[in-house]
């Protein structure tokens, strides 16, 4: 049944789009899950949806699963406080990126990384990550879970 | 060339956080963070199982699992491929597991709800690299000769082989730590008066500050390690914040008494930390600390010198310790008795002349067992009630020699009569005293005997 109540909040949109670090999961046909890097993502939250960009080569290796079973899953945290979520839900669409994105993507995960560099991880440790040419993968948020560490872990919040 | 598990040891030292990928029996996907994966051998690695409920109860019904780990030195990314083998909820590698946790979450108060509950073992079925995560194709630097070696090992055992005293132990020990190991932050505890206790007797590279100080079996890196008698490494950046809020924590817990105790000194962003019990004849001795502000600064390669570099302090401190202790008994009647018909009270030898000599209070709060040197705490208990009773003869008979005999013939010091641990009060007092107020001093003059001498006039001052 169609979700109409909005899931995602303003903090937790604001959180989307701030200094953390993602995960995507999928799984193929034989529940064999597969992870990647996420870089960015932009909430359309009166749709319930959000867009993931990461780099291209690791987010093609979803493709297959996504078309043929839909299933994702996106982890978010932020390093310094390790407030943390999970949101899961079914792939809509995918597409190449702009120049546009390629300016979110890098804005970013500079934000991650002055985050990292703050807890004393220099960003030099992570200069290498590969962020261009990058994907675009669009999904529809079902539910999110709190995912920051302790007992509350795993508890559904929307 | 094929990847084995053997080249990512570095990924397994906990310094970047892990990332586990599942997926349930109905097909949804899933992702947690993981604080800590454990290499068991070639073909397994470990999983604590504490709180990610919806991995555990994917894997107990899909096998299959994806863990992201990062290599520390390279920055590169691997996926390891997994399969679900067992569970262990006792035994070597669920203790070793146990331990790192509970001293972490000692810090934060947390220990039990951090809690360990099973080592999960998974076999590796294949390891990739992860292409967005390439790190560098070559370490930017050349690699570091392992510091805990054999030929380092050696130096150390002739350091505790010239050892003839406590003092010469303890800080030979933690000088060698900076020499051998460059280890430039250390600090050596003792076993404490009270059971289930350790008190720090000589630290290193925090400016002078920390003897006297006092840490409880089970509290922190040093209090777990103590208490599971196995020494425990420790790295990873993100520790640090945990560490340093919970040392803000413990340092405010006690704060309604911090004037009667002494902070444990530490670094502010630690990012390895090493702790060694020091064990002989299955009893616990002590343990030696150390911390640096290099991540990653305790190999994995190092744990077997780590454990026999315990064993030669520990064996080497029990020798001298009971060395101590049967020379005094040893001693005859006689020559304790010639020893007190020699001494007079005399000015300290080169000290300041009595013109210009400084005055001080020193305050005996017999209730609390606790000596105040001009308002300021200076020990408490066992160390404090010697002190007294070493200036109370000073004042009254002018005595200023003393032998450790007399100290435990005396009742009112209610030594226990067997392992008194007299020897590491007195080490411990002369090092607070060499801190805190460097114008008193016990002064070794042969073994079981030392001399009171002053550098200034001292009103004394007991308090019930």
């Amino acid at each position: 049944m169609e979700r109409t109540d909005v899931l995602l909040t303003p903090e937790l949109v604001e959180l989307l789009h701030g200094e953390v670090s993602f995960y995507l999961a999928t799984r193929d046909g034989e529940l064999r899950p597969r992870g990647s890097r996420v870089l960015a993502a932009r909430a359309a939250p009166e749709k319930n949806e959000l867009t993931i960009f990461g780099y291209r080569e690791a987010l093609e290796q979803h493709l297959a699963s996504l078309r043929e079973n839909g299933r994702m899953a996106l982890s978010l945290a932020r390093p310094s406080d390790d407030t943390a979520y999970q949101l899961k839900g079914r792939y809509l669409r995918h597409r190449a990126c702009s120049e546009v994105d390629r300016a979110l993507v890098e804005r970013q995960v500079a934000q991650l990384r002055r985050n990292l560099e703050s807890i004393g991880i220099p960003i030099a440790t992570f200069a290498n990550w590969k962020t261009w040419p990058s994907l675009a993968i669009t999904m529809e948020v079902e539910e999110i879970f709190n995912q920051t560490p302790g007992p509350l872990a795993g508890e559904v919040v929307a | 060339m094929k990847l084995r598990l053997e080249h990512l040891a570095s990924c397994f030292q906990g310094l970047i956080p892990a990332t586990l990928f599942t997926c349930s029996a109905e097909g949804e996907p899933n992702v947690a963070y993981l604080s800590h994966v454990e290499y068991v051998d070639p073909r397994h690695v470990a999983l604590s199982f504490q709180f990610f409920n919806k991995s555990r109860k994917n894997v107990e019904r899909n096998p299959f699992a994806l863990v992201r780990v990062i290599d520390p030195d390279s920055q590169r990314g691997y996926d390891l491929r997994l399969r679900f083998a067992r569970s262990e909820s006792e035994g070597p590698l669920f203790e070793s597991m146990r331990l790192r946790i509970e001293a972490i979450a000692s810090f934060t108060g947390l220990k039990g709800i951090f809690r360990l509950r099973a080592a999960d073992v998974y076999e590796v079925l294949e390891i990739s690299p992860a292409p967005e995560e390439p790190g560098e194709a070559r370490r930017t630097k050349p690699e570091a000769p392992a510091r805990f070696s054999l030929a380092a090992l050696q130096q150390l055992v002739e350091t505790l082989d010239q050892s003839k005293t406590l003092d010469d132990l303890v800080d030979g020990v933690l000088n060698d730590f900076e020499r051998l190991f460059a280890l430039r932050h250390s600090v050596f505890l003792l076993r404490g008066e009270q059971e289930g206790r350790l008190v720090a007797v000589a630290t290193r590279g925090y400016g002078n500050r920390g003897v006297g100080a006092e840490v409880g079996h089970g509290e922190g890196i040093i209090g777990m390690a103590a208490e599971a008698r196995a020494p425990i490494r420790i790295s990873g950046m993100l520790r640090q914040m945990l560490y340093a809020a919970a040392v803000r924590e413990e340092n405010l817990k006690l704060g309604h008494d911090a004037m009667r105790r002494v902070p444990l000194p530490g670094l502010e962003t630690p990012q390895s930390q090493l702790a060694i019990p020091l064990v002989a004849g299955g009893e616990l001795l002590g343990v030696i600390f150390a911390e640096s502000e290099e991540p990653y600064r305790f190999h994995e390669q190092d744990k077997a010198c780590i454990s026999v570099l315990g064993s030669y302090v520990a064996l080497a401190l029990n020798s001298l310790l009971l060395k101590a202790r049967l020379e005094e008994i040893g001693c005859s009647s006689q020559s304790t008795h010639r020893n007190l018909r020699i001494l007079a009270a005399e000015p300290a030898e080169g000290g300041v002349a009595n013109a210009c000599r400084m005055q001080h209070e020193l305050s005996f709060f017999r209730s609390e067992e606790c000596i105040l040197v001009d308002g300021e705490y200076l020990v408490r208990s066992l160390p404090a009630k010697i002190l007294w009773r070493l200036l109370e003869a000073r004042a009254i008979d002018g005595r200023t020699e003393f032998t450790n005999r007399e100290l435990r013939l005396d009742k009112s010091l209610a030594l226990p009569a067997y392992k008194d641990n007299l020897e590491t009060r007195l080490l411990l007092l002369r090092r607070r005293l060499t801190e805190r107020c460097p114008y008193i001093r016990l002064v070794p003059r042969s073994r079981g005997h030392f001399r009171l001498e002053l550098d200034c006039e001292l009103e004394l001052v007991e308090h019930d």
